[in-house]
């Protein structure tokens, strides 16, 4: 199968979360990382529980702990199907801490005591570096010029919470703004800018016409030699990823930018630990204390500046820079933000309805694809406006309705049906969500008065109207004929029993994309070909 | 067939019923004045809200949460009460109980309700028995058998949602094998039936007072849950069996959430009355046997079902194995129990004191709640005090700890200990 | 190909391994019990100190903190002389009412913590001799001293119940951890079972760290719950327990085999003599279990008067082989005589 197509390629650009870019870092950096107590805990908090608590598990344990121990934690039910949920997650955790370079596995010779076979077992152990640095962290050991920094601490004034966040909430939707291209006092600078520029969000008419020169399969990078002056990047348009970019939330947002910053100071020859050191410890420091910009690093003094920019951290005054105060999109970034309760999540809503802050959600979707918004941001409006035909504007509320070419241009423009779903669900009004939670409970009642119970577990909470969803997802549908999917195709099984052994284990990992019995064949995706093929090593192997 | 279709209007039976010191109306039905509750004039909800010096309306609606909350405030004396209980559950399973003025119709909520008052009733009452048994087609017929596993009954109740209600209820007939299932039943546990009743007559064979008359001699209490209207016959039955005491044993379902609140309320053991107590010769003392659990790599065959399964429970007497408990001996007799079973119904026995409302004051001894920790609010000024101001502290009169609404309810509904009284190490 | 056709509407449920375990924030709360004679005990037989327990708890709290930038903890203590049950950490009076409040600055959080637990424990066995030896110099004789473990944990529940009534959509999960060290035989039966039933109502877990002698109610409590009960043996090495077995936080108990016993035992405490029994006299009153037939022929708790001819037949002896206890003889419900009774 050929190359992934070019809109499934771009939206790749946001998957590429944190966790993927940390992943990707070779071995070196990862234990100059691991040396700062700060990102191990940021790098902690970003694994998943069952990672997490593997390395509980194995921090206060000196010796190396043979890794079938670590399968003997997770139940063997295979109720549900031959898909082994819990197997599935327990691999990804394993695969996470394997490219994380938090996990050794070493092989270690065994010679039974008896019959002298010897046999080779695998051995887990954690990071040494991690394993110090971690448990420094958790104890409270830590290094002599952190605490020189406590000490100072006390003299430096703190800042009300309140003006950090209106501080930040302000700068971020600045830079909102101006994506959305709509009029703004203020321009972010030409560092934000540049950011905007490089990262693809946006670009000036000249890279548009070069790219639409080239073909849409040409990566086009503006060179960051070519100094720009702000009169020429006034001028920048948003782009298709740049609107993707909007649907997302803060969190994802502020990573997204923070990522491409990362590549670019990599290719500024700035140090990428020092980098991702600095952002980690931001995601620790405490909401409204001070700190002095002294202990930090040249390096990560320059970032302080661009930081400024992003509304990420505060200094008192513009030339004097001694302290600095961290804003509450610094302190959260390390939070998870598949947890509702955290800041960001609060944040986002604040910055989405900045006037009206105590209200949450602000749309109303009905069956006849109207749609009314509770809103006086202009922000949410113009983003809106990307997948909404807006019809009337009030004093506080705006009307639209969704239609077939209003949808068709955000798609062409590259945001795909599920984002648009996932914004209108996101910012649903309370009044939506709790209709929607009343009808959830009568179907759970009926199903269960006509004792249904695999029905019971098929409902699930429908916000918005379900003709409405599914007409989105059918107009991406029709734009969207053909799918690709790198990997690798299996075929001309010598027996049935192979086929079978593979497609199972296949399909207990998760890795097959499409099969056919009859003909004995089946399509692996290309992550899920290495581990398969050792698999069927081992069969082969096992069976001569 | 012997139809009996004469029912009254509540207001004038309930009035010879407690023909109380001549007032005009009953309790039930009194208005603020005395007179029927309809003939009341209307207050309008807004107009007992009030604003607060600032113009907000937060410290009062506060307190008319806290009033809400208030509700669970139960007659907690100590009653002696018959803890070890048999009881047959009769639903009506006649064409009435089609009926769709319940969603989406009376039978389905009947059965959802019944289920969840099965586990409830074991979950409270332990060493009970419970057998059910449907009134359809002028018969009574056995849905489960008196046991005391839940499950079966639980199955059984999900069997029968499939069939559908039909023809004439006979409550006679129920009644009868009412008691035949509870014939016998030991001494020491109680005889209850609770009959759910969905028809305005009942279509039976026989004269049905000659049947109470045999309910009354061997003991049976019978409660009856209307879902139409009261039924006269059903009021002699229950004044019978109750020894005149009709208010607890007898009610109609007002609303959809009110049916459920009264299946929960036969959840607790009822008191044991004096006239029965007086009249027994003294209590029991059952043997029981506490079996510890055991885990084996092997499977083995339990004593009770001969089935070979992983662990189960030995027997402290003959260390013969069993799967399920509680259950009985089938080697030496003795009835087994796991401590916890026995322990869930304590607080039925001894009932946490309830906490007092302090009163408002300036100055208040505490600040936090000692439950949860919460903060209280400040005192209020005499002069600033208003009508819906309270202190929104609950103190537990053994231990002078306050806590706050949401501890209080929890205390007395869930955990049934006072933290405060716990915590306190010199206190035996 | 259907399956892969339609995929704009199975997308959204591509990996379901991820919503197996969901990342909600967690509440852990823990009792420790600091029975200072048992921790005296202790001390000497297996050379651990409270201080070194506490320390080691400290860390598990911080790495519970370090999982989620929402999680919570408490510590409650139990069984101190003077002050009996307690809650050390959150303070109440120091912090105003940031408790539930976001603090992202873990390491302030982490080293907030140390500090106050630290020093309200130090403080607290600084105090405890001088109460202790006034207790015991007031109610001579007295020797019996009332546990407030059932105190500590009844608090923590009161407080996990607010938690889960103020989050309308139950975000906050909670599990609740004792480290025991006294006997049973100080534990008030009543108020534990309710605190068990308590927990089981509303689902939460209770893990037991269990040090000094094993304790039947708490291994009860564990199963009741879905918890851990851990005997631990080697309390150097009680870190390891603390992050590896008793570290399972709910959202990954449904995938996670528990490391507990399956063998428990259930036996129950008489209400007279206190002791653990494995077979006795139930009141059918008052359900209260005895272990002797009281001499008065009345029910020590309800004072209900027994049927004397049962508790004749009760008492009889057997004749064949007499045992340490009346152990042959069948209390049949219906009084019908045994075989071998005369």
């Amino acid at each position: 199968m050929s190359e992934p197509s070019a809109s499934s390629g771009q939206s790749e650009l946001f998957k590429s979360t944190i966790n993927e870019y940390l992943d990707n870092l070779p071995e070196t950096v990862h234990l100059q990382l691991y040396r700062s107590p700060e990102t191990c805990l940021a790098v902690f908090r970003l694994l998943p529980s069952l990672a997490k608590f593997y390395i509980m598990t194995m921090l206060f344990q000196d010796t190396a702990i043979p890794s079938t121990d670590l399968n003997r934690w997770i139940k063997s039910s295979s109720f549900n199907g031959s898909r082994n949920l819990s197997k599935i997650y327990q691999n990804d955790s394993l695969k996470r801490l394997k490219a994380l370079n938090l996990l050794k596995e070493t092989r270690r010779i065994f010679t039974h005591p008896q019959t002298g076979q010897t046999t080779q077992l695998p051995f887990v152990s954690l990071n040494p570096t991690f394993r110090q640095s971690f448990r420094n962290a958790l104890t409270g050991s830590r290094d002599a010029n952190e605490v020189v920094e406590d000490n100072n601490l006390e003299s430096i004034e703190t800042i009300s919470v309140e003006f950090l966040d209106t501080y930040c909430l302000h700068r971020w939707e600045s830079i909102l703004h101006f994506m959305v291209g709509s009029e703004t006092k203020e321009l972010p600078s030409v560092g934000v800018l540049t950011l905007l520029r490089y990262s693809g969000l946006m670009e000036l008419p000249s890279d548009r016409e070069q790219r639409e020169h080239l073909g849409d399969d040409y990566e086009f990078h503006p060179k960051l030699q070519q100094s720009s002056s702000i009169q020429m990047l006034k001028n920048l348009l948003i782009t298709q990823n740049g609107f993707q970019f909007l649907l997302q939330d803060i969190n994802s947002q502020i990573w997204t930018l923070l990522l491409q910053y990362l590549k670019m100071s990599e290719k500024l020859m700035m140090n990428p630990v020092e980098v991702l050191n600095f952002i980690f410890m931001l995601g620790s420091l405490e909401l409204g204390q001070g700190y002095p910009v002294e202990p930090l690093s040249d390096t990560q003094k320059i970032m302080l500046d661009d930081l400024i920019d992003y509304g990420l951290i505060y200094t008192p005054s513009k030339t004097n820079k001694k302290i600095f105060y961290p804003t509450r999109l610094a302190t959260t970034l390390t939070s998870e933000h598949t947890n509702f309760k955290t800041s960001a999540a609060a944040i986002d809503q604040e910055i989405t309805n900045s006037k009206n802050s105590n209200n949450q959600g602000t749309i109303v979707v009905e069956t006849n694809f109207k749609i009314y918004c509770y809103t006086s941001s202009p922000l949410q409006i113009a983003i809106l406006n990307l997948f909404v035909h807006l019809k009337a504007r009030f004093a506080n509320m705006v009307t639209g309705v969704i239609t077939r070419e209003s949808v068709r241009r955000a798609l062409i423009n590259g945001i795909t049906a599920d984002q648009m779903i996932n914004y209108l669900g996101s910012h649903a009004h309370p009044w939506m969500v709790k209709q929607a939670e009343d009808k959830l409970a009568r179907k759970l009642e009926l199903e269960s008065s006509i004792g249904n119970a695999a029905g019971q577990r098929q409902i699930e909470l429908e916000i918005l109207p379900p003709t409405v969803v599914d007409q989105i997802k059918l107009w991406q549908l029709e734009l969207d004929r053909i799918q690709t999917f790198k990997g690798y195709l299996y075929k001309d099984f010598s027996t049935d029993l192979e086929f079978e052994k593979l497609l199972t284990y296949g399909e207990e990992i998760g890795v097959i994309v499409w099969k056919d019995r009859a003909r004995k064949r089946f399509f692996v995706t290309q992550e899920g070909n290495g581990q398969l093929l050792d698999y069927a090593n081992r069969i082969i192997r096992g069976n001569s | 067939m012997d139809l009996d279709p004469e029912f009254a209007p509540s207001p004038e039976h309930s009035e010879d019923e407690n023909n109380d010191d001549g007032k005009k109306a009953p309790d039930a039905l009194k208005g603020a004045n005395g007179a029927y509750a309809w003939e009341d004039q209307y207050r309008r909800s807004w107009d007992i809200v009030q604003e607060d010096e600032s113009g907000s309306i937060e410290s009062i609606v506060s307190g008319l949460v806290e009033s809400q909350k208030k509700r669970y405030m139960k007659n907690i004396t100590p009653f002696q009460r018959g803890i070890i209980r048999t009881m047959v559950l009769v639903l009506d399973f006649s064409n009435v109980m089609m009926e769709k003025d319940f969603r989406p119709n009376r039978v389905s909520v009947m059965i959802s309700n019944a289920i969840e008052f099965v586990g409830e009733f074991f979950d409270q009452n332990p060493i009970s028995q419970l057998s059910i048994v449907i009134m359809r087609n002028g018969v009574a017929q056995l849905v489960s058998e008196v046991s005391g596993n839940p499950h079966d009954h639980i199955e059984a109740l999900k069997n029968i949602r499939k069939l559908e209600p039909q023809g004439y209820p006979s409550l006679q007939n129920a009644l009868e094998m009412c008691r035949g299932l509870l014939l016998h039943v030991a001494s020491h546990c109680t005889r209850e039936v609770l009959v759910i009743f969905g028809a305005l007559f009942t279509s039976d064979p026989g004269n049905i007072h000659k049947t109470i008359q045999d309910l009354v001699r061997e003991k049976i209490t019978v409660r009856v849950i209307g879902l139409t209207a009261q039924v006269a016959v059903c009021q002699e039955l229950c004044r019978m069996t109750n020894y005149g005491d009709l208010k607890n044993s007898y009610h109609v379902v007002l609303y959809e959430q009110h049916f459920k609140e009264l299946f929960m309320d036969a959840v607790t053991p009822l008191a044991v009355t004096k006239v029965e107590s007086q009249k027994k010769d003294g209590f029991t003392l059952v043997k029981m046997g506490f079996p510890s659990r055991v885990s084996d790599n092997q499977p083995t065959f339990c004593s009770c079902h001969s089935k070979a399964v992983y662990g189960g429970y030995i027997c402290p007497n003959c260390k013969s194995k069993v799967c399920v408990l509680p259950t009985v001996c089938p080697c030496c007799d003795l009835m087994l129990i796991l401590s916890t079973h026995l322990a869930r119904s304590y607080h039925h026995l001894f009932p946490l004191k309830l906490f007092q409302e302090v009163p408002v004051s300036e100055e208040y001894s505490s600040s936090h709640c000692f439950g949860c920790q919460t903060q209280f609010p400040p005192g209020v000024a005499p002069s600033t005090r208003r009508e819906y101001h309270t202190s929104s502290r609950y103190r537990c009169q053994d231990c002078a700890k306050d806590f706050c609404i949401d501890c209080d309810v929890f205390i007395h509904e869930v955990l049934h200990n006072c933290p405060g009284c716990e915590a306190d190490s010199r206190k035996l | 190909m259907d399956a892969i056709a339609d995929r704009a509407f199975t997308e959204s449920q591509t990996n379901p391994a991820h919503k197996l375990v969901d990342e909600t924030p967690s509440l852990l709360a823990v009792v420790v019990d600091i029975n200072p004679l048992e921790w005296r005990k202790l001390e000497k037989e297996q050379s651990v100190s409270l201080k070194q327990v506490v320390s080691s708890i400290i860390v598990m709290l911080n790495s519970h903190l370090s999982l989620n930038s929402s999680n919570h903890v408490a510590l409650y203590i139990a069984n101190s002389y003077s002050h009996g049950a307690q809650l050390i950490y959150p303070r109440t009076e120091s912090s105003k009412s940031t408790r539930f409040l976001h603090t992202p600055g873990m390491y302030r959080q982490f080293r907030f913590i140390d500090g106050s637990i630290v020093d309200t424990i130090e403080h607290l066995l600084n105090e405890q001799p001088d109460t202790l030896l006034q207790l015991i110099g007031r109610e001579q004789g007295k020797q019996h001293i009332k546990g407030t473990l059932a105190g500590a944990m009844s608090m923590a529940l009161c407080h996990i119940n607010k938690i889960q009534q103020s989050d309308e959509l139950n975000a906050l999960k909670s599990r609740l951890l004792v480290v025991s060290i006294s006997d049973d035989s100080t534990l008030p039966y009543v108020s534990v079972m309710n605190t068990i039933f308590a927990s089981q109502k509303m689902k939460i877990s209770v893990d037991v760290c269990k040090l000094g002698p094993s304790s039947t109610f708490l291994q009860q409590a564990a199963d009741a719950t879905n918890g851990v009960y851990i005997y631990i043996t080697q309390p150097e090495g009680l870190i390891q327990y603390l992050t590896t077995a008793l570290f399972i936080d709910p959202m990954l108990r449904p995938i996670i085999v528990l490391p507990t016993d399956e063998s428990i035992d259930f036996r129950a405490s008489c209400f007279i003599t206190n002791k653990v029994i494995d077979v006795g006299y139930v009141c059918s009153v008052c359900l209260c279990i005895l272990s002797v037939i009281p001499e008065d022929e009345k029910c020590p708790t309800c004072h209900s008067k027994f049927d004397h001819n049962l508790i004749t037949k009760l008492k009889r002896k057997p004749k064949v082989l007499p045992l340490k206890k009346k152990d042959k003889e069948l209390g049949d419900k219906n009084g019908t005589a045994t075989p071998e009774s005369a």
